[in-house]
């Protein structure tokens, strides 16, 4: 069954794969870094989001993109990565890896 | 005060030839005199970006206006350094040259910095950004498509022959066309106080952005105009205009919008 | 938009089966994906939060068209400026006698609305933003001038005319 995405959900999800995108442009040591930075930005605030509260998302999609585009520079090489994503990230793969074996 | 003393002292020595000091001993110190309290409520909109998915409010501040400036602007600051530090609004010059204030005050678009607090205390002053556009927070408003459409009318000189090795000579007449347009801070009051622009700011240029247009077709000195005139020979940039007014009404400038306006429809209707 | 917010109620869980999905995907099935079904830039909805291009760059003018700009305003203003002496020689003469003329303010009015109630469809209903509703709402408007504009005909070729129907109105 194909899913159907709403305008909005399309957005968001043009907005994630341009932000991975970005994150493929940088220095290779630093990938990782910028794809969690990403990947906790994304989640974490849907997360925290109505899925209906529709100007909110759209809020968030105004200031994602300034963001994305501000990070696709170029001369940004590098990002800082909190303790906080780190243990998100160590969360969200445990969750990942069963969610793999039940499937 | 000190001088008044003197003076009194001076006329009775005069009158009586003996200088007395007794005016001077039985006054002391003068003690300043405290003003009454005259407390007002402001109701200013706040809403937090960090929150997003909570509704904006209006939250309500109580200051002594015999403590504060005379201003919107004054009290905004007071509040922000004496009541809530997370209010959040843009100011810079606080004399009504850069724009940065503006929002919408008891209804009207205009500069925080150049309106005057009512001193009614009985009424309470409500103070909203600038209706319809995208809010960054609390009384910032997101003018990134306000300065986007002022870049797409070239807002420079364009001429490809310019005066080689001395100045751009103008004479007085055509300086005299400028004035009443130069003078736009593009704080964007007419342009978010007009209708057109609410329903169509993606197409329709606003009043700010068209008079900036204006300016530079008027100015004698630029080649372009004929290129600028055919770019806004559509239905939506220029002719979403249908003379409200508003922009002539709320500009803290005193500048008049509408009359630009109105002058390039003349002009492009007689090409 | 609104009618598919319902549709979006299981977001978050979709958007993360959705990016796992992706990631147990071969990278190039993924990409030949991205590439043929997907636009990498955003979808721009007119007067939406996301505007076109980056913050530096201009907004763009939708092409020149006098049809569209100074001849159609410079009309509308002539028409709006004719009313007014044909008005007041609709008071003056009699529609029986001055058949011309009496078309003439029939057409004018017409015309005249025809050119308001546009400009009210391209305010606040315009095709950019109203793909269906806009396009036809502006035939609906054509179509029912096109028929007033033919009643008029009728109406003063067969019967009193606008001016004798206004007068026997005001008195009866």
């Amino acid at each position: 069954m194909p899913v159907t995405h709403s305008g909005l959900q399309k957005d968001v999800f043009a907005l994630y794969r341009r932000a991975l995108r970005m994150a493929r442009t940088k220095p290779p040591q630093t990938q990782s870094k910028f794809r969690l930075f990403v990947r906790y930005n994304f989640k974490t605030q849907a997360s925290a989001m109505s899925p209906r509260d529709v100007s909110a998302i759209e809020h968030l999609l105004r200031k994602g993109k300034r963001q994305v585009e501000m990070y696709e520079d170029p001369a940004v090489r590098d990002c800082w990565v909190s303790q906080a994503m780190q243990e998100w990230d160590a969360n969200d793969r445990k969750s990942r890896r069963s969610l793999g074996v039940q499937s | 005060m000190q001088s008044l003393v003197t003076r009194s002292a001076a006329s009775t020595w005069r009158s009586s030839s003996v200088r007395t000091f007794a005016s001077s001993a039985a006054r002391s110190q003068a003690v300043p005199t405290e003003k009454p309290v005259l407390q007002k409520e402001f109701k200013i909109y706040r809403w937090n970006p960090d929150e997003p998915a909570k509704k904006p409010t209006l939250q309500s501040y109580t200051i002594d206006l015999n403590q504060t400036g005379p201003m919107i602007l004054d009290a905004l600051i007071k509040i922000k350094n004496e009541i809530d530090p997370t209010l959040t609004f843009r100011r810079s010059c606080r004399e009504g040259i850069c724009g940065s204030c503006a929002m919408n005050i008891n209804g009207q678009n205009t500069l925080a910095c150049l309106c005057r607090i009512d001193r009614n205390p009985s009424k309470d002053t409500k103070i909203y950004p600038l209706p319809h556009m995208y809010i960054v927070k609390d009384l910032v408003p997101d003018l990134t498509n306000f300065y986007k459409q002022y870049k797409s009318i070239e807002p420079y000189l364009k001429n490809d022959n310019p005066p080689v090795g001395r100045e751009f000579l103008q004479s007085q007449e055509d300086r005299k066309k400028l004035d009443g347009m130069y003078e736009c801070i593009l704080c964007a009051c007419c342009s978010t106080s007009c209708p057109s622009y609410w329903w169509n700011q993606d197409e329709y240029l606003g009043p700010a952005t068209l008079m900036a247009a204006y300016r530079w077709m008027a100015d004698s000195r630029d080649s372009y105009t004929a290129q600028r005139k055919e770019k806004l020979q559509n239905e939506m940039s220029l002719y979403r205009c249908h003379t409200i007014f508003n922009c002539a009404r709320t500009c803290p400038k005193g500048l008049n919008p509408a009359k630009a306006i109105a002058h390039i429809k003349m002009e492009l209707a007689a090409d | 938009m609104s009618s598919a917010i319902v549709a979006r109620a299981a977001f978050n869980k979709r958007i993360a089966t959705a990016f796992t999905r992706q990631a147990l995907r071969p990278l190039a099935v993924q990409q030949a994906r991205t590439a043929s079904t997907e636009a990498a830039e955003f979808k721009y909805v007119p007067g939406g939060p996301i505007y076109k291009g980056t913050v530096n760059d201009p907004t763009t003018f939708p092409p020149p068209s006098r049809t569209h700009g100074s001849y159609h305003w410079a009309f509308e203003r002539l028409l709006s400026a004719g009313l007014i002496p044909l008005t007041a020689a609709a008071f003056v003469t009699s529609g029986s006698s001055f058949p011309i003329l009496d078309g003439l303010l029939g057409v004018s009015l017409v015309m005249h609305s025809h050119i308001g109630f546009d400009a009210v469809l391209v305010d606040y209903l315009h095709p950019r933003k109203f793909p269906v509703l806009g396009p036809l709402l502006t035939w609906v408007l054509r179509a029912t001038t096109a028929t007033v504009l033919v009643g008029v005909y009728q109406f003063n070729t067969n019967d009193i005319g606008l001016t004798e129907l206004i007068s026997k109105v005001w008195h009866a």
